[in-house]
């Protein structure tokens, strides 16, 4: 095993006056399976959504490869030009404008208020930023900056495309499709449709290894529970991500089923896959994981092999409910 | 004025409307955003062609506005307006949309319902605009002067050789893609006559590449023998009843293939809801007491509501096809007024003549008739035609074909990968973003796009009215927009078409009909038709919620319009 891919320090989230997150501590290895056990209400999927970028923290600190996520998630320099350039851009028309009609100035005057509109909407937009930013406990949540660099999750209730087949979820998921791109729709049409051509093939592989092709065309609102599950695991392979973050990937799917789908996780993590999964199926989680990290009332309780977890004290106890 | 002239003004509102329903389907339709304030893109797209294209202003007859730049070269000519109204309508859609779609779907649609309603009072309000509350008018649609056409010169030709290479090649677009369908009419054979062979070269070298560019390939070439045989010889009739004459054919193909499917005894009740809805509206023209025939009009159109709702509740073969039965006794109804109404009159005077000069006037469309100018020309049996090319049908050619073409945009864009990030946006934005694509992206691209539309549908309703006043602009329009896409069906291009013509259709027929009332009562009847509106919207909502077409979607590699 090598490094943390995940390295989660003093993780802390409120919600009102209920603390979810309590300082949570712990790394998770590259090409590791990691299970995150622990009783209701013990903070597992909070977990999971402060460290995918779905919630804000309230202190503490995720780094993914190395970098925090908040580093990733922060608006690029570009972002910000156009952004800028956008108030800049209306801030000046509407000078002119307003010089034009009711002010009555002449073409020279109500030029020169149209380029000081301009430098007051760009100055004030980006003045804004700065401010927001240096805002101590500032924090970002774009989570799609995430997923870009290959740290993605599957969701406790699935959420499919409803209107959508099961083909076209998959084939929504691949990064830096170009046909994303408008433009390119409309003006490149051969190119995209040859890429549309192998995101295609890639789908109905990753269907027919899912045991679901015989869906393609189905719409994904019309799935079983544990089908659906199967299509949130295909979707999220689509994307060829480094560390997958699977909120109870059997719940629901038959047993049969479940043995393919770990038979296929641990192929997957053979591959170079780093998983980390929250399962209240305790057979398939300790049969599955490397590490075991028990959580308890918001903390890292235990960490360790399935074995000594399986005989822990503090572990019964926390699930047994005795103080 | 013939059926046709009324026919065509209904066809130029109908590309108008479909081109805003088209822009609102692209927001809420395939993105899922809720845009009340659909109209206030539509205002700005009117005022910007508008004052594109007038000349400066003149103080001395109290006219007032911003800019006038129609006495500019270049920029002061109509295509330039319109593609300023598009730009900016889109750039001010993209504009209000950074700060308010970030909000949950119905705060969104009141936001954007007040921004609407603050641009119309601007204009309202702000006499330096756009003249303030008094219209804004003075400036003409493009090449109006040269109508009715001169066929001595080549302008004429050449100009009719444009609206036919338009009708020509959407027709021919639309019957390649019936092609497939089982008929008894010889459709390949056709197909191949009236591409000129095209689709043979086609299959031969490559060098065309779709259906889509056969059809613009075969109108080329029909505009440039129509405007090589008019400059030639002056077969004026003969050409405008040929081209007429094949968009008739392409017509019946489409009802057969859409209807096709129906039974005989299914045809037959589509057929007697039709002649009942005639019956129905007869006592209008033919009785004069007002009372008497409102009242005898609407107890036999509730008879017939009442023998339909029957129909369609107690018999079983009826429940399945209540929908298409109607689409049957709607289009016999509009073949019979059309072709039927008009002659009824000549042949009660025992005129076999003038019935046949009318039918003639009414299936050759293309071409305008009776004036003062345009060619004589004597046909047997007819009689006198004179016969000349006006501007309506200039106008509709183009209408019609920037609602083709966007038309055919939209659908290459929805079917994209684009399209499917839009759909997804609409199921779940949450999931668009743990796939690592950013949802405010694309709902700002959309409400760019949709703008975009409203502005170019606006920029048509300022060449269209030629004169605009802010009351036009009010949040009914929305509303009617609204309307119009779920009629057709959300999410479906198709749909917006389709709802748009009806919704027009119904606008005509109640003017039409109100025309059998005196003038204290039409007024009223105009007023009221809005309620029928409002009621019509409703019973869309709750008994087809997804709309006559319902949904159309997915991704496909290739788009063939």
């Amino acid at each position: 095993m090598s490094d943390a891919i995940l390295e989660v320090d003093g993780l802390r989230k409120t919600f009102g006056g209920i603390v979810a997150v309590d300082g949570a501590t712990f790394d998770i290895a590259e090409g590791s399976i990691t299970g995150l056990i622990g009783p209701n209400g013990a903070g597992k999927t909070t977990t999971f959504n402060l460290i995918s970028g779905f919630y804000e923290p309230d202190g503490g600190t995720v780094r993914y490869d190395g970098r925090d996520l908040q580093t990733i998630m922060r608006p690029h320099r570009d972002e910000t030009v156009i952004w800028g350039g956008a108030s800049g851009l209306t801030a000046g028309t509407l000078g002119g404008v307003v010089g034009l009609g009711p002010l009555g100035l002449g073409a020279a005057p109500a030029a020169g208020a149209t380029v000081a509109g301009a430098a007051l909407g760009a100055g004030g937009y980006l003045a804004k930023q700065r401010l927001t930013q240096r805002r101590p406990g500032h924090t970002n949540s774009r989570p799609y900056m995430l997923a870009r660099e290959g740290l993605v999750r599957t969701f406790q209730l699935t959420r499919e495309l409803g209107d959508m087949t099961a083909l076209e979820n998959l084939m929504l998921a691949p990064q830096g499709q170009a046909g994303e791109n408008l433009a390119n729709a409309w003006f490149r049409r051969g190119a995209v449709a040859e890429e549309e051509a192998s995101v295609r093939e890639r789908a109905e592989e990753t269907l027919e290894l899912l045991e679901i092709d015989h869906l393609r065309d189905e719409p994904a609102g019309n799935l079983s529970g544990g089908q659906r599950k199967l299509l949130e695991l295909g979707r999220v392979l689509m994307l060829e991500p480094r560390v997958i973050l699977l909120d109870e990937p059997v719940a629901g799917v038959n047993p049969a089923l479940t043995e393919k789908l770990m038979a296929r996780i641990e192929a997957l993590r053979a591959d170079g896959y780093t998983f980390c999964i929250v399962e209240h199926d305790m057979e398939v989680i300790m049969e599955l994981s490397d590490t075991i990290i028990v959580m308890n009332e918001g903390k890292k309780l235990v960490e360790g092999q399935p074995d000594a977890i399986r005989n822990d004290e503090a572990v019964i106890d926390a699930y047994l409910g005795v103080g | 004025m013939a059926a046709a002239d009324v026919v065509i003004s209904f066809m130029l509102l109908v590309s108008i409307y479909g081109i805003l329903s088209l822009g609102l389907n692209v927001k809420y339709g395939h993105t899922g955003l809720l845009d009340f304030g659909h109209v206030g893109f539509y205002l700005i797209g009117a005022y910007t062609a508008a004052l594109f294209v007038l000349g400066p202003d003149d103080p001395t007859d109290f006219t007032a506005y911003i800019i006038g730049l129609g006495n500019v070269p270049v920029v002061g000519t109509w295509p330039v307006a319109i593609a300023a109204a598009t730009l900016l309508a889109g750039v001010i859609g993209g504009l209000v949309a950074l700060p308010t779609i970030r909000l949950r779907e119905d705060y969104l649609a009141i936001t954007v319902l007040g921004v609407s309603v603050i641009f119309q009072r601007v204009i309202q309000s702000e006499t330096w605009l756009a003249n303030g509350p008094d219209a804004l008018r003075g400036y003409s649609p493009p090449l109006q002067d040269l109508f009715p056409l001169a066929m001595e010169t080549l302008v004429g030709p050449a100009m009719f050789g444009l609206i036919v290479a338009v009708v020509w090649g959407i027709a021919t677009g639309a019957l390649g893609r019936l092609r497939g369908s089982d008929s008894r009419l010889p459709l390949d054979g056709v197909y191949t006559v009236t591409t000129f062979g095209l689709t043979r070269l086609r299959r031969r070298t490559d060098a065309l590449g779709s259906a889509t560019t056969v059809s613009a390939a075969a109108g080329a070439v029909a505009g440039l023998l129509t405007f090589a045989l008019l400059v030639a010889v002056d077969p004026l009739l003969s050409l405008g009843a040929v081209v007429s004459l094949y968009t008739w054919f392409v017509a019946l193909v489409a009802v057969t293939h859409h209807y096709g499917g129906l039974g005989r005894r299914e045809g037959l009740f589509g057929i007697a809801l039709g002649t009942g809805l005639l019956v129905a509206l007869l006592p209008l023209p033919l009785i004069d007491s007002v009372g008497l025939k409102s009242a005898l009009a609407l107890a036999l159109l509730g008879a017939l509501v009442a023998a339909y709702y029957l129909g369609v509740t107690r018999v079983d073969w009826l429940a399945d096809v209540k929908l298409a039965v109607v689409g049957v006794g709607a289009l016999w109804f509009v073949a019979l007024w059309y072709f039927l109404l008009p002659i009824l009159g000549p042949l009660g005077d025992g005129d076999v003549g003038g019935a046949l000069n009318i039918l003639v006037q009414n299936v050759v469309w293309l071409l305008g008739f009776g004036g003062d100018t345009g060619i004589g020309y004597a046909v047997v049996l007819v009689g006198e035609l004179t016969v000349n090319v006006d501007y309506a049908r200039f106008q509709l050619a183009a209408f019609v074909l920037f609602l083709a073409g966007l038309y055919y945009v939209l659908e290459l864009a929805v079917r994209s990968p684009f399209g499917r990030v839009l759909r997804a946006v609409r199921n779940d934005e949450t999931v668009v973003q743990s796939l690592g694509k950013d949802p405010f992206v694309y709902k700002v691209q959309t409400m760019v796009l949709g703008s975009a539309l409203g502005g170019f549908a606006g920029a048509l309703w300022a060449m269209y009215a030629q004169g605009l006043t802010f009351t036009t602009f009010a949040p009914r329009v929305t509303f009617i927009t609204l309307l119009i896409m779920f009629l057709g069906g959300a999410g479906n291009n198709k749909g917006m078409i389709l709802g748009a013509a009806i919704f027009w259709a119904f606008q005509q027929a109640t003017t039409q009909l109100a025309s059998f009332f005196p003038p204290a009562v039409r007024v009223n009847i105009q007023a009221f038709r809005l309620v029928v509106v409002g009621v019509l919207f409703l019973l869309v909502l709750y008994y087809v919620p997804e709309g006559l077409l319902g949904r159309e979607e997915g991704t496909s590699s290739e788009v063939d319009g």
